[in-house]
């Protein structure tokens, strides 16, 4: 086939640069305005945020110069706090027999003079049995309403009367004609 | 050929100077963009550990200085108390001492012992303690025995006739080691204070006078002749 040449078409050469041209200019510049704006606020934020950081550090070093200077009384503070919570967590086992007993002495003697309490019995869960001996059926009486009373049951979280006897003899002699065993639980009480 | 290639090339950047310069400038800005962003958020999140690290070491100085104010001095005794009641280690004539101690202070006289091995651990010795003494001298051994010794001592269950002469009381004596935590450093109470201050008063043991030292700074000399 022969080749033949047409001089009046011409290929129309397309150069996007050179079309888009203002657009491009247009873009690139409102973008890079844009960009500057960001990097002038990003640049001001990251002074402040150094600043910060600097005037942190100079606490920093303040406060860890004064822990140096005071590490004796930081670390007698954690041992005594340590040796405390043992202390604490120990005390736990016991069964603070003295104050639940003091208020079951007061109860009783509040109710009637003549009563004798005889045997305490108090655990560390505050679990307690005890009896009261009487010589005198009106007392008896008088103590069964008082322990029936709010004051009274307002110290235990339960409270049973667990047996009642006659004729009983206390071992340094004396003779009591009634006797009534309570087992019981005490309310927790602020020392 | 190649001359021709230049200058299209010329002819080019003639005519597109201004396009070539913005976008030049614009990918210099996406850079320092980037670059500034990236250094922000650095830095952000150093200044948020330093924050939180300073507001710690803040705490910890607020806290030994409010701990300073409740008398250094008072917690180095204390501290000395709390090392005897509960010692890190078990010692046992401590606590035939105290045993005694207990008998003589209270005047409920302890006449026997014996281990109760069932309930001992490695942190508590359990005591079946035997004594002899009357219904008041019973009630001052329950006023004290958690102290007056010089040793913790606790009783899990304590029965008591008001008529008491010969009784027998079981009694725990504790050993613990502490150890040291790095934790957030504890706030003293005047009420702990209060608390040791009543302890010590039952402990009744001089803890101020300190252990003399010996002076080691004296002169020595090489050649034992001179």
């Amino acid at each position: 086939m022969k080749k033949r040449l047409n001089l009046l078409s011409s290929k129309k050469k397309s150069n996007y640069l050179v079309i888009y041209r203002d657009k491009i200019k247009l873009v690139a510049s409102l973008i890079g305005v844009l960009c500057f704006i960001f990097f002038i606020f990003f640049t001001v934020i990251l002074f402040r945020v150094k600043n910060n950081i600097n005037s942190m550090n100079s606490k920093k070093k303040l406060y860890l110069s004064y822990l140096l200077d005071n590490k004796d009384t930081e670390a007698n503070v954690r041992y005594f706090k340590g040796k405390e919570t043992q202390l604490t967590e120990f005390m736990k086992d016991d069964a603070h027999f003295l104050p639940y007993y003091s208020i079951l002495k007061e109860s009783i003697n509040t109710s009637t003079q003549s009563a004798l309490l005889n045997t305490v019995s108090i655990n560390k869960s505050r679990e307690t049995s005890f009896n009261v001996q009487f010589s005198k059926y009106e007392n008896v009486i008088s103590f069964i309403k008082y322990i029936e009373s709010d004051v009274f049951l307002s110290k235990f979280s339960q409270l049973t009367l667990s047996s009642f006897a006659l004729n009983v003899k206390t071992a340094i002699g004396n003779s009591y004609k009634y006797q009534l065993q309570f087992k019981g639980k005490f309310n927790q009480i602020n020392e | 050929m190649n001359n021709l290639k230049v200058k299209k090339i010329q002819f080019f950047v003639k005519d597109n100077w201004i396009v070539l310069i913005s976008l030049f400038v614009f990918f210099i800005m996406l850079i320092l963009v980037n670059y500034s962003f990236g250094a922000l958020s650095l830095a952000r999140i150093e200044e948020d550990n330093l924050l939180k690290e300073t507001q710690q070491l803040k705490s910890r100085v607020d806290i030994v200085k409010a701990n300073a104010e409740l008398k250094s001095d008072q917690i180095r005794i204390y501290n000395k108390m709390l090392t005897m009641l509960i010692p890190d280690s078990e010692d046992f004539f401590s606590i035939i001492y105290a045993l005694e101690k207990i008998g003589v202070e209270t005047g409920f006289v302890i006449s026997n012992y014996t281990v109760k091995v069932i309930s001992t651990t490695r942190n508590k010795i359990s005591l079946v303690v035997a004594g002899k003494g009357d219904a008041d001298r019973f009630i001052k051994f329950l006023q004290n025995y958690n102290f007056i010794g010089g040793r913790l001592a606790t009783s899990e269950t304590i029965q008591f006739s008001g008529t008491n002469v010969d009784t027998q009381v079981n009694l725990n004596f504790y050993n613990q080691k502490y150890i040291p935590n790095d934790g957030q450093l504890p706030q003293l109470s005047v009420k702990d204070m209060e608390r040791l201050a009543l302890i010590k008063e039952k402990v009744n043991i001089d803890f101020t006078a300190e252990k003399e030292t010996i002076d080691t700074e004296y002169e020595i000399t090489d050649n034992p002749f001179q």
